[in-house]
């Protein structure tokens, strides 16, 4: 089962895409996908608590009693989202404003309990942090195609902190924003065809 | 499992519908007729539908057409759409419409009502005047949201 | 159930009599031609496009569906270009090119070919293309907007819509009699009542419709409509005005009725569509959309797979 460092980091652009191979943390994949920007913002946050509780839970992994282990992740996993919380409401207000209840349900998102439970209680300390970053930087891809898909459809727009870098208007003068994309049922309808997008690439 | 034939009456139906709706849009492009029938007036508080026509040619109403356009009254050709000169109050000032013929430092833009002033006062003057129709008095004897 | 009508089957050969899914689908496209028709004469060359484009633009990604998913071709079938028709029957004539291929595209490709083609589908893929479409650019399937240059010899604004905004003593203009003949406002197959009720009753004699389904529908439409108008009737408008008016008919006889998104037993059949109609007119009368067809039609093919569990047992099961 020793599989190599770099096979751990980038199964999660690909093969173990959190949202689109293994369909876990659907609720902020789903909610906070309006913009490109939440996107980038929510994945980042995802990624930095993922590879905090990924390395204290593998360093702490022989010590951890099997029976309350799943308690002591989330205590784990609760402390990191509570920095990422407060770094948020300090440096980027704007951001953390929009995301909302969003960044303290990362404490019950599926992939970081998931990640701490089948990797990081079981391999070492650097497996377990590229299993991290491999994971929540596929998340972040993730999070960003979709909501580009959907802020490009719904808005006509794609903006990164500010600046728009396209504008679909301006390309075709017609344009009229597809609005049912940034509405919630949009989500699940983009959330489908990207999958379905994915499987059609995979399969050949 | 679908006959050949089948299959090319689909095509052949695709094809002569794709043509004839190309040539329907082609040849009939949406434009609003000269004068207007209706109008319909998109603002925050609801769109407001407006039957210019009936206006125009309703026996009980029989309004002319300098009654409201009030710019060019001597010729007919070139009267002014109310919003041409009448913008929203967020617009860029002076309007292009004046600009066209008139110097920037003859307009005085204070004096010009902004659209939504210009209409509540052309429609609700008018029908209260006339005590005809809906008044000033209810939002949603005019405004559809 | 016990008496049920037997049918006496012959020995063997048989003989096919060649009705399939395309007899089917062209029988329908039969029946909704008058209304059609009516609106071509209505609407003039604009709606001839907007018709054209959306049968056209149906079998084309119908077609282009089957070959990306690698399937057999199923635009012979006429199920495209009869899901086009009826989605161009119930949008205004002005509907720019682009919305009604668009339009299309949802109906065949997030409306059926997703669940793996005919009979596969959950919900009527016209319904739920053209509600996609009323929350993306509401303003232009909004028939007081799309057909403001029109220049119609009765009144010209959208029935319901009047009643709506200025409630029931505005609606006197209206003649039943001008509104099932299509004297009103509406989407280009929508409005002649008559020929909607013909190609109807066309459907349910050739088969392609049970009739249980627009008989209840038309029957939950009018009795709550009723209930709602004896109550109260400076508030709420009668039952008849419900029935001529929006997308009551061609609801029922065309929406409703679908094939995959309906249930088959007589009992669940009746269910449907009375709950189909009352939902329409507790949309209409109390909740803040101005036709409730739409989303009646979508909450009750919700519940179809609970309502066909309403079935008689089967032959020997025991318990």
């Amino acid at each position: 089962m020793a599989k190599s460092l770099a096979h751990e980091f980038f199964k999660g652009f690909w093969e173990e895409v959190p949202p689109f191979r293994l369909v876990l943390g659907l609720c902020p994949v789903l909610g906070v996908t309006t913009k490109i920007q939440f996107g980038i913002g929510m994945g980042l946050a995802t990624t930095f608590v993922l590879v905090c509780s990924n390395i204290l839970i593998s360093m702490l992994r022989n010590l951890i009693p099997s029976k309350v282990r799943i308690a002591c992740f989330i205590i784990i996993v609760a402390t990191f989202v509570t920095v990422v919380e407060l770094m948020m409401q300090a440096f980027t207000y704007g951001l953390f404003k929009q995301l909302g209840v969003f960044i303290p349900l990362i404490v019950v998102n599926c992939i970081v309990l998931g990640r701490a439970e089948a990797f990081a209680s079981k391999n070492n300390v650097i497996m377990s942090t590229a299993d991290g970053l491999g994971i929540g930087m596929g998340y972040t891809l993730a999070l960003a195609a979709l909501g580009s898909v959907r802020e490009l459809l719904g808005a006509g727009t794609l903006t990164v902190w500010g600046d728009p870098i396209l504008n679909l208007s301006s390309i075709f003068p017609g344009f009229q924003p597809f609005k049912f994309m940034i509405q919630a049922p949009g989500a699940f309808v983009g959330l489908g065809l990207l999958l379905c997008v994915m499987n059609m690439v995979g399969k050949k | 499992m679908t006959s050949k034939k089948e299959l090319q009456t689909a095509y052949c139906l695709a094809a002569i519908l794709l043509v004839l709706g190309l040539l329907s849009y082609a040849a009939f492009p949406a434009k609003t007729p000269d004068p207007p029938v209706r109008m319909m007036f998109q603002g925050v508080a609801g769109k407001v539908l407006f039957d210019h026509k009936l206006h125009f040619t309703g026996t009980e109403i029989g309004l002319a057409c300098t009654d409201c356009h009030h710019h060019h009254e001597e010729d007919a050709d070139r009267f002014r759409a109310c919003g041409d000169c009448h913008l929203t109050a967020d617009a860029e000032m002076p309007p292009q419409a004046c600009l066209d013929c008139h110097d920037e430092s003859e307009i005085d833009a204070e004096e010009l009502p902004k659209r939504t002033d210009a209409f509540h006062q052309q429609c609700g003057g008018c029908h209260e005047e006339y005590g005809a129709g809906p008044g000033t008095s209810a939002c949603s004897s005019c405004h559809v949201m | 159930m016990s008496k049920q009508n037997k049918y006496i089957v012959s020995h063997a050969p048989f003989w096919h009599d060649g009705s399939g899914i395309r007899e089917r689908s062209y029988h329908t496209i039969l029946a909704a031609l008058p209304a059609v028709l009516m609106g071509l004469f209505q609407y003039g060359v604009p709606a001839v496009g907007v018709v054209s484009v959306a049968v056209g633009t149906a079998i084309l990604w119908e077609w282009a569906m089957n070959k990306a998913m690698k399937r057999p071709l199923t635009i012979g079938d006429g199920n495209a270009a009869l899901i086009g028709l009826i989605f161009a029957m119930l949008i205004p004539a002005t509907t720019p090119w682009w919305a009604v291929a668009v339009g299309t595209l949802i109906a065949i490709g997030i409306g059926k070919q997703i669940f793996g083609g005919i009979g596969g589908n959950p919900f009527n893929p016209v319904v739920v293309s053209l509600s996609i479409l009323i929350v993306s650019w509401g303003h232009l399937v909004d028939f007081d907007t799309a057909l403001v240059s029109y220049d119609f010899a009765f009144n010209p604004s959208y029935p319901l819509g009047v009643l709506k905004y200025f409630g029931v003593a505005a609606i006197d203009d209206f003649s039943y009699l001008g509104l099932l003949l299509g004297q009103q406002a509406g989407g280009i197959g929508a409005t002649f009542g008559l020929g909607l009720i013909l190609g109807g009753i066309y459907l349910i004699l050739k088969g392609c419709v049970r009739w249980e389904i627009p008989v209840a529908f038309l029957a939950g439409v009018f009795i709550s409509a009723l209930i709602f108008n004896i109550v109260d009737p400076s508030r709420y408008a009668s039952p008849f005005f419900h029935l001529l008016t929006g997308y009551t008919l061609i609801g029922a006889f065309f929406l409703a009725p679908e094939d995959s998104s309906s249930p088959v037993n007589p009992i669940p059949m009746l269910i449907y569509g009375a709950g189909g109609g009352v939902m329409t007119v507790l949309i209409r009368n109390i909740g803040v959309f101005v036709d409730g067809v739409l989303l009646a039609v979508l909450l009750m093919n919700l519940i179809n797979p609970l309502l066909d569990k309403i079935r008689p047992k089967a032959l020997g099961k025991v318990g």
